[in-house]
């Protein structure tokens, strides 16, 4: 399919209006209603409207200003020069997986975290997550204060009351009755503490929870090499890329580092260049899965058989599979439908083959699911032996997160809450984990935590476990805390603080060496004594010079070489063992749904479930901000009824629960997608956020049996409808053409209007039409009756009537430009959450947002490609384009947007009135209103995470992209100051937008375009490089490199 | 025909009932000198009503922010600025039949131009309203006046919100001083038949010290002339530039170089089925029938029938350039407004503004106060219709990912309805204490007027007779 064939839609009543959709049209306003309630007027408004009135008699009484006292240093920090921010090397973890950060601090004051590109987790860029882990640290929400049964309490009790009870656990009874359930923190500090403790309490019991959990994986590579080992990927080497439901680019591993290795074989710089290739089997639609070159939509139950069928053809190619695994392939591979063997056979042609090709071109990849059953772990690694990526594509490690003997997740839990039901536990440590909340619901934990005597739970919150723990403690945040994290491939990199506690608290080794009774327990004496000793026993006994290490750890963000075991390779695999026992899942059918639990990209298992910035940053593929969905595929909710944006009740084994219904194009069918990580009361932290549980909590339904995947289940419809907030599927867009969606065609076509398919706004082709036509992008420019222009356009030859005239030399000085390539996005949200992060963008509630208020600066589009069944996905985010004729501007009635001399497109705060003329003359609708005071109510806590060199938008005035001009003035000052020519080049080389900066797969390019050597201006003269909606010859800075897809040629029908 | 015949040679008198010079002035100044109608108090206190539903939604609103309209990202003008243009449009008609019929001597617009000019000033009122509320810090929006500040700053003069800003303001003042110098030989009138010391201080005030002298009458009939010249462009740029607003931007749908005179012929259309909204109950009411006669109605009729066909060939003309354009987007924004989402809006347009005047070909329509009642609120509510549908426009742009849909809230409602209350506050205290008739210019198409008058002499020995 070339561009032009290309059909894009947005949302499936798009695509054919559904009958729900038609009647919700009868109602003529449908949001009025509610905005009666909503906007409704209680006394108190009354009498707010009343003084109104009486201040509109007089304009002054409008003028807000806030009288503050400010107070100079009286003794000024060393290094601190006021105005410049410091940056900071630190390392944050979720769950096992590790972040390497940079945390910018102004005057002392956390505000931004960019990932250190010197640790390999990271490379320079984070996830969103990682964006949003700064705000919470000054949340407002957060435990301040010890709690003894729900009351608050002073640390000299918290601390004496530890002394005593420890003491007494200690002395005689040897830490019987006490029980410790951990999350995984991946520190060999902790791990040594763990140690000690377990030492010093012999009786102790410790179990390690994750509720996002790699048990499977575990289990799997320990049938495999007889150890729980986890992989780590070079994707950069891998030229084809198999994954068996594993969202390696969205959610699981360290997603940040396969994103930018991922994307380094996705670029294009002219037609001699291979790309690599992405095939994706999976179930409902993952960020990986929208990269997809080819994928192959299945039942998440069904990818085991694909596994098994994928080792039956390398055995058939002469691979050597273990026995067993052989032994049971022809059985459990029969099931598969035509389409799976043939996509099973070119997969396999196309990793075999490779294996004779020369260099680099030879290495393949195959990745598993976390979802997945153990087995496909166990063949994933049969597999990935057989084509010998051992050390090149794979490298094998210890898990540094939890000790060697450990009982799984889900085993572990279990067994806890056996013995909390037992009445053999006494004294129950929680440390981090929630498991009140996120246990699964067979296990009724609630119950079974309040039989220990005395439970002590260290939170980042009063949540469900710490309201129920007899002693809650504060959990310092890990900007605050001393600490070391071990990354998959071993890279330590000590935890640095960046800010004195904000209300005290303990990290976990802090509460460890108190249960250990030890003297000095504060931590950064724990993390510091514990590498000296590590320093001193490699050199032989002797600490001269760890002083200097230290500091060299601290400053470069992590230490030298890796820690524990120096890429280790592990024997091939001994096969699948016990995995094979395990009976397959049936195949779901519309009566017997199949449930799949996976990790919200934005909270995780809930641990963010109070962050505004994750909450509103939409769901990268179904675009729902503030909620969580169950989603069915288009046929499966047709064929049980199920309207979009109603209530379903979901029953598994007689447990119910009830969610808002989602259609979701590309899902396999029989599949319900659920999200974890909602359904948490945190309460209202937004003046424009209606109250209550966000979201639907739908732990209840996973067990410890089945915590991944389930088959079996029945789902309800209701008729109660309930309201989602998708920032792309806003109100009710209809089409007039009815449900005969066949008809449907672009322009040109008998059908014109109704459908913007045909609307050039992603430019792709395959990479067999780009190495024919490397022009291809040209030719989307609507420009009618002449051929695709030769050279790259931005903006056609158009006539015009009047010599154009630019308010500036555009051709001298610095002048500013940005290029996003398609090819290299993978759609992950970490541009958008750095982009709040960095300007102050507010947070302004599921209601604003349903009414269409966002106020992202960066908006990322995604559009589907296709039929609904199985649509393909494309990604585009946009920020402001920079117009050089911006239509914002001259429309202007008080001239607060106008031109810098460096061609960005600026917005005076201070002079905008808010006509909002300027975002409806917008064709890219880029501009952002502030309807509202949305920061009405913030505490100053709350405001200490705002950005100094960015100012706070008041209500009634416009915002938008300026390419971060906070950082090109940084940037410009650097140059300026700069000794020579050279100097002042690479400080202007060195200017990086947030979004940039953040992006893990480095597809946006920022800098000079008249420095014909900057990296930006390399991109714009890439073949690919075309500007949005160029036939208006708007000459935007923002450009696009279009989009190349890697087809399988015999895949292609 | 040949009674249409006879009309032209001997047209139909232009103020029925016999009147006498002193029998007009009674007539129309009766109304101000009686006491207030239960039926006036009744009217005005409803009006007043919806004045203070207006004062309380526009303090809640700068209270609380634009937010509490229905307005989104892509839909950033809703019903503030649909209000603005429909407001403005009425506003066309007082001048329109004031100036511009004035000066091609269309004698019969004497009874009505009153009333038309009381009704563009109050519409103009209500129009400036909205542009003034509808940003969103609105303590500053006097930024849009190029006033001397210390910011060294001037307006954008290229922004049409600019040229609004003077085009409005210019109409409104000149419409203003028209219609106040037609008003000061009825002042005079008023002041000298006072009967209580307010009322003869007040229209005193008002009258200039008019005495009805000669060099006074001369004076008078050269600066209405001069001011029917100045308000005569004005009629058309107003609209104009109001158009221009939509015109001037890239947006398709609003992107449409038809626009200024189809906003033109628009506003007309909508300002003279206002007049008739108006002037058929009030005629009704104050008993004014013999000046406002049905000859005046059916002229007014042919005006709309005339006007509403241009409109519905404006509409036809976008979707056929639209088409011609062969641009997708100008092609998508059309027949997504007769199809999209907000057809049902486009429909109701179509309908009430192509549809409703062709009834006017009939004669018998024509002449029917009913009828022309009823069909004069059709058009007013086509004629807001089809600013709504043109502001939707920005409901779906050029990328889809951005598309939605705009519904209005309650405060949108009570700002609009609010807006009614306010004109017509303003109206019933014009009809209550200014002559809602031009007394001297009636008196001037009576027959009596022409020094011809075959009963001059007869009534002259009446007169006498009398004295």
């Amino acid at each position: 399919m070339s561009t032009q064939d290309r059909r894009y839609w947005r949302s499936l009543e798009e695509l054919d209006a559904s009958p729900a959709f038609e009647a919700a049209l009868e109602r003529e306003f449908p949001e009025e209603v509610e905005a009666g309630t909503l906007d409704g007027t209680t006394r108190r408004h009354f009498l707010g409207i009343m003084g109104a009135s009486v201040a509109m008699t007089s304009l002054a009484g409008c003028v807000r200003r806030p009288e503050q006292k400010i107070l100079p240093y009286s003794r000024a920090p060393e290094d601190v020069l006021p105005g410049v921010p410091q940056h900071y090397a630190t390392v944050a973890h979720i769950g096992p997986n590790v972040i390497g950060l940079l945390a910018e601090s102004h005057e002392g004051r956390p505000t931004k975290l960019e990932g250190n590109p010197d640790h390999p987790t990271s490379l320079g860029g984070t996830a969103a997550l990682h964006q949003g882990m700064v705000l919470d640290l000054y949340d407002p929400m957060r435990l301040q204060t010890p709690r003894k049964g729900g009351a608050p309490t002073d640390w000299d009790a918290l601390e004496d009351f530890l002394r005593k009870h420890f003491q007494g656990l200690r002395d005689g009874k040897g830490g019987q009755g006490l029980a410790v359930l951990s999350e995984s923190i991946p520190s060999p500090s902790f791990a040594d503490l763990r140690q000690r403790f377990l030492g010093t309490y012999p009786g102790a019991k410790w179990f390690t929870y994750e509720p996002i959990s790699d048990d499977n994986q575990r289990e799997g590579l320990k049938a495999a090499f007889g150890k729980p080992l986890r992989p780590s990927f070079r994707l950069n080497k891998a030229r084809v890329v198999v994954s068996l439901d594993s969202d390696f680019l969205g959610t699981e591993g360290d997603t940040v580092a396969n994103a930018r290795q991922w994307a380094s074989l996705r670029s294009v710089q002219n037609t001699e260049d291979e790309l690599s290739r992405l095939y994706v089997v999976e179930g409902r639609y993952s960020i990986t899965g929208t990269n997809a070159d080819h994928r192959l939509r299945i039942a998440p139950s069904q990818v085991e058989a694909v596994a098994f069928a994928l080792a039956q053809a390398f055995s058939k190619k002469g691979a050597a599979i273990p026995a067993d695994i052989m032994a049971m392939a022809g059985d459990r591979a029969k099931n598969l439908d035509a389409k799976a063997k043939a996509y099973v056979e070119a997969v396999v042609d196309d990793l075999w083959n490779r294996r004779t090709a020369k260099g680099a071109e030879r290495h393949g990849l195959v990745l598993a699911g976390r979802n997945q059953p153990p087995v496909v772990h166990a063949i994933t690694a049969a597999l990935n032996h057989a084509l010998s990526v051992q050390g090149v594509t794979l490298y094998y490690f210890n898990d540094f997160g939890r000790g060697p003997d450990e009982l799984g997740d889900f085993a572990g839990l279990k067994a806890l809450t056996e013995q909390l039901n037992a009445g053999s536990v006494e004294t129950l440590v929680v440390i981090g984990a929630n498991p009140v909340y996120s246990a699964p619901g067979d296990l009724n934990f609630k119950a079974a935590m309040a039989k220990a005597k005395t439970s002590i739970c260290l939170s980042d919150y009063p949540d469900e476990t710490a309201k129920l723990a007899t002693w809650a403690v504060p959990r310092l945040h890990f900007l605050e805390a001393w600490g070391d994290l071990a990354s998959t491939e071993g890279t330590v990199a000590i935890q640095q603080p960046l800010v004195e506690p904000l209300h005290g608290g303990y990290s976990p080794q802090e509460l460890l060496a108190r249960c250990l009774l030890e003297q000095k327990p504060d931590g950064y004496t724990l993390v510091r004594d514990f590498w000296k000793k590590q320093f001193a026993q490699r050199r032989g006994g002797s600490n001269a010079g760890f002083h200097k290490q230290w500091r060299r750890w601290l400053h470069d963000g992590r230490m030298g070489a890796p820690f524990f075991g120096s890429f280790p390779t592990y024997t091939g695999p001994q096969g699948a063992g016990d995995t094979l026992r395990r009976a397959p899942l049936p195949a779901p059918t519309d009566r017997s749904l199949e449930v799949v639990f996976h990790e919200d990209p934005n909270l995780w298992d809930g641990r963010f479930a109070n962050n505004s910035w994750l909450l509103e940053a939409p769901e990268p593929i179904t675009k729902i901000t503030w909620d969580n969905a169950a989603c069915f595929s288009p046929a499966t909710a047709q064929a049980l009824n199920i309207e979009p944006e109603t209530l379903v009740s979901i029953d598994v084994d007689g447990r119910k629960v009830q969610c808002v219904a989602w259609i979701q194009p590309g899902q396999a069918d029989g599949v319900v997608a659920l999200m974890l990580g909602y359904g948490r009361d945190f309460g209202n932290f937004l003046p424009y956020h209606p109250t209550g549980v966000v979201g639907f909590d739908v732990n209840p339904l996973r067990s410890t049996a089945a915590p991944f995947i389930v088959a079996g289940a029945k789902a309800t419809k209701s008729a109660t409808r309930y309201e989602v907030a998708s920032v792309q599927r806003y109100g009710h867009l209809e089409g007039y053409d009815g449900p005969d969606s066949e008809r449907r065609g672009g322009f040109g076509s008998q059908d014109p209007g109704r459908n913007f398919e045909k609307r050039p706004m992603v430019r792709e082709a395959s990479l067999t039409e780009y190495r024919k036509n490397p022009k291809f992008a040209q030719s989307g420019i609507i420009h009618h009756g002449e051929p695709p222009p030769e050279a790259i356009v931005l903006h056609p030859p158009l006539k015009t009537l009047y010599e154009e005239k630019q308010p500036y030399d555009y051709q001298s000085g610095w002048q500013w430009g940005m290029a996003v390539d398609l090819n290299k996005c993978t759609g992950c949200n970490a541009c958008l959450t750095a982009c709040v992060a960095e300007n102050n963008i507010m947070s302004v509630g599921k209601d604003q947002v349903r009414r269409g208020r966002e106020m992202h600066w960066i908006r990322m589009d995604r559009y589907f490609v296709g039929d609904s069944a199985e649509p393909e996905v494309v990604h585009q985010p946009l920020p402001c384009q920079q117009c050089e004729t911006a239509p914002c501007e001259n429309v202007c009635p008080v001239a607060a947007t106008a031109h810098s001399p460096e061609g960005l497109n600026d917005m005076a705060y201070n002079r905008c009135i808010g006509t909002r003329y300027c975002a409806n003359n917008c064709p890219f609708k880029v501009r952002r209103f502030n309807f509202y005071n949305y920061s009405k109510g913030q505490t100053e806590l709350f405001q200490m995470v705002r950005n100094p060199d960015v100012t706070v938008r008041f209500r009634g005035v416009m915002e938008k992209c300026t390419y971060c001009v906070q950082r090109i003035n940084a940037g410009r000052r650097d140059a300026k100051k700069a000794a020579d020519e050279k100097a002042a080049r690479a400080a202007i080389d060195a200017i990086q937008t947030a979004c940039q900066q953040v992006c893990p797969a480095q597809a946006i390019v920022f800098g000079d375009i008249n420095d014909k050597d900057s990296a930006v201006s390399k991109a714009k003269a890439n073949d690919r490089n075309y500007a949005l909606l160029s036939e208006l010859n708007l000459r935007p800075r923002t450009t696009y490199l279009a989009k190349v897809r890697n087809p399988n040629p015999k895949l292609v029908g | 025909m040949a009674q249409s015949m006879n009309d032209t040679i001997f047209p139909p008198p232009l103020v029925e009932g016999g009147h006498s010079f002193g029998s007009i002035t009674d007539a129309v100044c009766r109304i101000v000198e009686e006491k207030p109608t239960v039926g006036w108090l009744a009217a005005f206190g409803v009006a007043n009503i919806g004045a203070l539903m207006l004062l309380v939604s526009i303090a809640w609103l700068i209270w609380e922010g634009t937010g509490i309209w229905g307005l989104n990202n892509p839909v950033g003008w809703g019903w503030a600025i649909v209000n603005f243009v429909f407001w403005v449009g009425i506003g066309h008609a007082g001048t329109l039949i004031s100036a511009i019929l004035f000066l091609f001597r269309q004698k019969w617009r004497t009874a009505i131009n009153r009333f038309a000019e009381a009704m563009t000033i109050f519409a103009v009122i209500c129009a400036l309203v909205f542009p003034g509320i509808h940003v969103g810090r609105i303590w500053a929006a006097y930024w849009m006046l190029p006033l001397p500040n210390q910011m060294g700053m001037w307006p954008n003069f290229r922004s049409p919100l600019l040229w609004d800003v003077f085009a409005v303001s210019t109409y409104f003042t000149v419409s203003l001083l028209f219609w106040y110098v037609g008003l000061v030989p009825d002042m005079a009138t008023l002041r000298d038949r006072a009967k209580n010391k307010i009322a003869f201080w007040a229209y005193g005030m008002l009258s200039l010290g008019w005495r009805g002298a000669n060099r006074h009458w001369s004076n008078y009939e050269r600066a209405y002339l001069l001011l029917a010249a100045l308000a005569t462009p004005l009629v058309l740029s107003v609209h104009t530039i109001v158009s221009f607003d939509f015109a001037v931007s890239i947006i398709p749908g609003w992107h449409t170089t038809i626009f200024p005179p189809y906003f033109v012929a628009g506003a007309i259309f909508s300002g003279f089925a206002m007049v008739l909204t108006l002037a058929v109950p009030s005629r009704k009411i104050f008993g004014l029938e013999d000046f406002i006669t049905v000859r005046h109605i059916e002229n007014m009729n042919k005006i709309i029938l005339v006007t509403g066909t241009m409109v519905g060939y404006a509409y036809a003309m976008e979707f056929f350039i639209a088409w011609y354009s062969a641009s997708p987007y100008e092609g998508f924004a059309f027949v997504n407004r007769a199809f999209g989402p907000y057809s049902w809006a486009y429909w109701i347009m179509v309908s009430c503004n192509v549809i409703t005047p062709q009834f006017f070909w009939f004669k018998k329509i024509r002449t029917n106060v009913t009828m022309t009642f009823i069909l004069s609120i059709f058009v007013n509510i086509g004629m807001w219709f089809e600013r709504f549908v043109i502001t939707m426009s920005l409901h779906r742009d050029y990328l889809p990912s951005s598309w939605d849909y705009y519904a209005p809230t309650i405060w949108d409602m009570t700002t609009f309805i609010g807006s009614f209350g306010l004109f017509f506050t303003l109206f019933l205290l014009f009809l209550k204490f200014l002559p809602a008739v031009a007394i001297a210019e009636v008196k001037g198409v009576l027959p009596q007027a022409d020094p011809h008058w075959e009963g001059y002499h007869a009534h002259h020995a009446e007169e006498a007779s009398h004295g």
